[in-house]
């Protein structure tokens, strides 16, 4: 009887041929592969029988590795109850299993893990899809399929910016893949810091997408907030930017150390020199996540300044627009509307030019002659902040006349309102000045306006979006660009009217996605109000470069780098000369 | 021997899937996944490439793939895993063979994209194998249940990944 692996042949020239190659090496070696030995193959001829050879051809031995993974079930909590969620929420339910044939998200491991176990555990994995159809997670509403993408993406990454635009769900991805890690036991802990509005639109997300996870707000006097600090056995707790600076001498003294931080509106530790960011870096942490809409609001340092907080010095400000691409890539993940949701609603976006009043355009020319023949007198000691203040007392003047209370956008937005209102939609406007939010609630009283700025005590704000969502006599919220232009979900308007611009065009898109977001139920038209042969239409040239560098290192163009708005920029508004050193951005 | 009837009322506490990938200039690789019943991993390994040389594949001949597949690869691999799965599926009647090599079960999925290779009673009925072909409607208990949570057939592909990226790692 053979054995496997030692089978006989006749003898004949096969044989023979065979006996001329003495002896028979199996190679050649190629040199990737060093774990494989050359084999040397015994035969033998047998004396009693001169034409049978036994040939001994035996393979090496086959070398195994072994990987041993958490044998952690990602248990559900049982007798969960689906108390305390939000609004018109009704139930969880399981995501439909994954079809054989149909795509699979695949957790693929970054490439910044270095550990063979670590990568085969992300390769392993079921797909997201898998893992969501089990009975024990479940989920309010089938995530899209880049919010699985979104998830895989996370679900690995020790450092990490998800920067999609505004409305594809930034914030469901972040709690979904939490809730993974937690389940894994592959996280206990999690801080989230994020402005002081948004604390209570996490609180309700996390209620929605992982009700079984507790969340703790850090909030109240110095004394509370010092308890919250040292609570280690809460798995999730938020704080708010504002509170870091202050606190971070708590959460030293907490010696707190976290599986995860997440940062969103990350924007808001770009500057890595302000004390809002140096407190963040000092957390102690294992995993750095950032959500932004966007990480590059005016130069390339504003990216330099999150990554900071992700993986310091990973890249600086000297790097090329390709040369960052090449770095950060693996690291940040960015999907527009456009690319992944093909259903959503389209954006209507128009420029409404208008030509000032008459009397509007005598004061703006006064007011604009005066501002620059003082900005030549004061000659060498003029300052950046001088041609500030004639912007603004500039662009002031073209919202209303300071003098005759006119006001050529007032009238438009008149109009547009009463249509708005006839089809029985709700709109926002924004606008940079509180002062003209006001103007505009005295002179609309027919659309009861309600307003949402910085004077309004955050106490009162979710109230008055309530009523804004609800009452349907309520048709315009009036916003500033501060206090409403992130977080917020206003997906049931229809037309979002930007009075005047922001400085800042990403400023101006989160604006914009209050209303075009996940659940927009129609088109969402958005009106720019610039008045013509102004300086808004100047500004309105500067704000679209600022666009184009975003695009050169997110979307990998290789147009030339642009350094943000620079001193010359800025001057030249009013047709000014200055030299000095650029200005490193203006927000 | 173990045969899915008995399995019927009890849940496993895992399930294996064995597979050989065959992967350009590198050579055969194979790979044994342990799952839990939620699919996630509990263990895996994998061999280092067998490449076998000119002359192993003249001597061999037809027979070459089988001999690895059946019986060179998965004795080593099979014999290194700390737990017991009742099953082990396989998505390619060649691997069947292994079932000498192992007190679990050897099933093919017949449904597998993986089957297309014809069986090998067929072209050799001396082995003597224990095999159990799973058709895809006639499941009964817990591998039911499964086939209703899961897609049996997925994991091959997380094998074939993983081993990909066993060797690319290893040769950076």
């Amino acid at each position: 009887m053979s054995q496997p692996g030692l089978p006989h042949f006749p003898s004949g020239p096969a044989v023979d041929r065979l006996f001329r190659q003495t002896p028979v090496v199996a190679g050649p070696v190629r040199p990737e592969e060093p774990a494989l030995p050359r084999i040397v193959t015994p035969f033998c001829l047998q004396p009693e029988s001169p034409a049978v050879a036994t040939i001994r051809f035996p393979f090496p031995a086959i070398r195994v590795r072994s990987f041993a993974f958490n044998p952690d079930t990602w248990s559900a909590p049982v007798n969960r109850s689906p108390a305390g969620k939000s609004a018109g929420y009704s139930g969880h339910r399981a995501v439909r299993p994954a079809q054989p044939g149909e795509t699979r998200t695949r957790i693929n491991p970054p490439q910044d893990m270095v550990k063979l176990s670590d990568r085969l555990f992300c390769s392993l994995q079921p797909p997201i899809e898998a893992l969501l159809s089990q009975a024990t997670i479940d989920f309010p509403f089938s995530p899209f399929p880049h919010q699985y993408a979104g998830v895989a993406f996370l679900f690995p990454r020790h450092s990490a910016i998800l920067a999609d635009e505004m409305g594809l769900g930034k914030t469901m991805q972040t709690i979904t893949a939490i809730r993974f890690l937690i389940r894994a036991s592959m996280l206990r802990n999690v801080l989230l810091i994020c402005p002081k509005p948004l604390v209570t639109n996490w609180i309700r997300e996390f209620n929605t997408w992982a009700p079984e996870i507790p969340v703790c707000v850090i909030s109240g006097n110095r004394a509370k907030r010092e308890f919250a600090w040292t609570r280690d056995n809460m798995p999730v707790q938020i704080a708010n930017y504002e509170l870091m600076p202050r606190d971070i001498e708590l959460v030293r003294k907490a010696e707190r150390d976290y599986d995860l931080v997440v940062v969103d509106e990350a924007q808001r530790i770009k500057n890595r020199h302000g004390s809002t960011s140096k407190a963040v870096r000092e957390i102690s942490r294992r995993r750095s996540w950032a959500l932004t809409g966007t990480p590059i609001e005016n130069s390339t340092a504003d990216l330099v300044g999150i990554f900071e907080f992700l993986a310091s010095n990973h890249i600086h400000e000297g790097m090329s627009p390709r040369e960052l691409r090449g770095r950060v890539r693996d690291h940040i993940l960015r999907r527009t509307k456009s690319e992944v949701l093909q259903d959503l609603p389209p954006l209507l976006q128009r420029d409404e030019l208008l030509d000032l009043h008459e009397d509007q355009r005598a004061t703006y020319r006064q007011a604009e002659d005066e501002g620059v023949v003082q900005l030549s007198r004061l000659g060498h000691s003029m300052t950046i902040q001088h041609v500030f203040e004639l912007v603004l007392r500039l662009k002031q003047i073209c919202n209303f006349d300071p003098v005759t209370g006119q006001s050529t956008k007032l009238e438009r937005l008149q109009a547009d309102l009463g249509e708005v209102m006839a089809n029985g939609h709700k709109a926002i406007v924004f606008s940079q000045w509180v002062d003209t939010l006001h103007k505009i609630a005295d002179r609309l009283p027919e659309a009861r306006p309600l307003q949402y700025h910085g004077q309004i005590p955050h106490r009162q704000r979710d109230g008055i979006l309530e009523e804004f969502r609800n009452d349907p006599d309520r048709h315009v919220l009036l916003m500033s660009y501060g206090a409403g232009s992130v977080g917020l979900n206003l997906q049931f308007c229809r037309d979002v009217f930007l009075f005047d611009q922001w400085w800042n065009p990403a400023v101006e898109d989160q604006a914009i996605n209050r209303a075009h977001r996940i659940g927009s139920t129609g088109s969402v038209t958005v009106t720019r109000m610039i008045s013509q042969n102004t300086i808004e239409e100047r500004i309105n040239e500067v704000l679209q470069r600022k666009r184009e560098l975003f695009e050169q290192i997110l979307e990998g163009t290789d147009r030339p780098p642009s350094q943000g708005l620079s001193r010359e920029e800025i001057f030249g508004l009013f047709d000014l000369r200055a030299g000095g050193q650029p200005l490193p951005g203006v927000a | 021997m173990m045969n899915v009837a008995e399995t019927e009322s009890a849940m496993p506490e895992c399930l294996g899937y064995f597979s050989v990938v065959r992967i350009e200039g590198l050579g055969y690789c194979g790979g044994y996944l342990l799952l839990n019943f939620d699919g996630r991993p509990l263990e895996f390994h994998c061999t280092m490439p067998v490449n076998p040389d000119r002359a192993q594949q003249i001597l061999y001949g037809d027979s070459l793939e089988s001999f690895l597949m059946g019986e060179l690869i998965p004795r080593p691999l099979l014999a290194k895993s700390a737990l017991q799965p009742p099953l082990i599926l396989v998505g390619d009647a060649r691997l069947l063979a292994s079932q000498q090599w192992t007190a679990s079960v050897v099933v093919l999925l017949a449904d597998s994209p993986r089957s297309s290779q014809p069986n090998p009673e067929a072209s050799d009925p001396g082995r003597s194998i224990a095999q159990h072909v799973v058709e895809k409607d006639s499941h009964t208990g817990w591998l039911r249940d499964l086939q209703q949570r899961m897609d049996l057939n997925e994991p091959f592909d997380r094998i074939d990944m993983a081993i990909r990226e066993a060797h690319r790692v290893q040769a950076a």
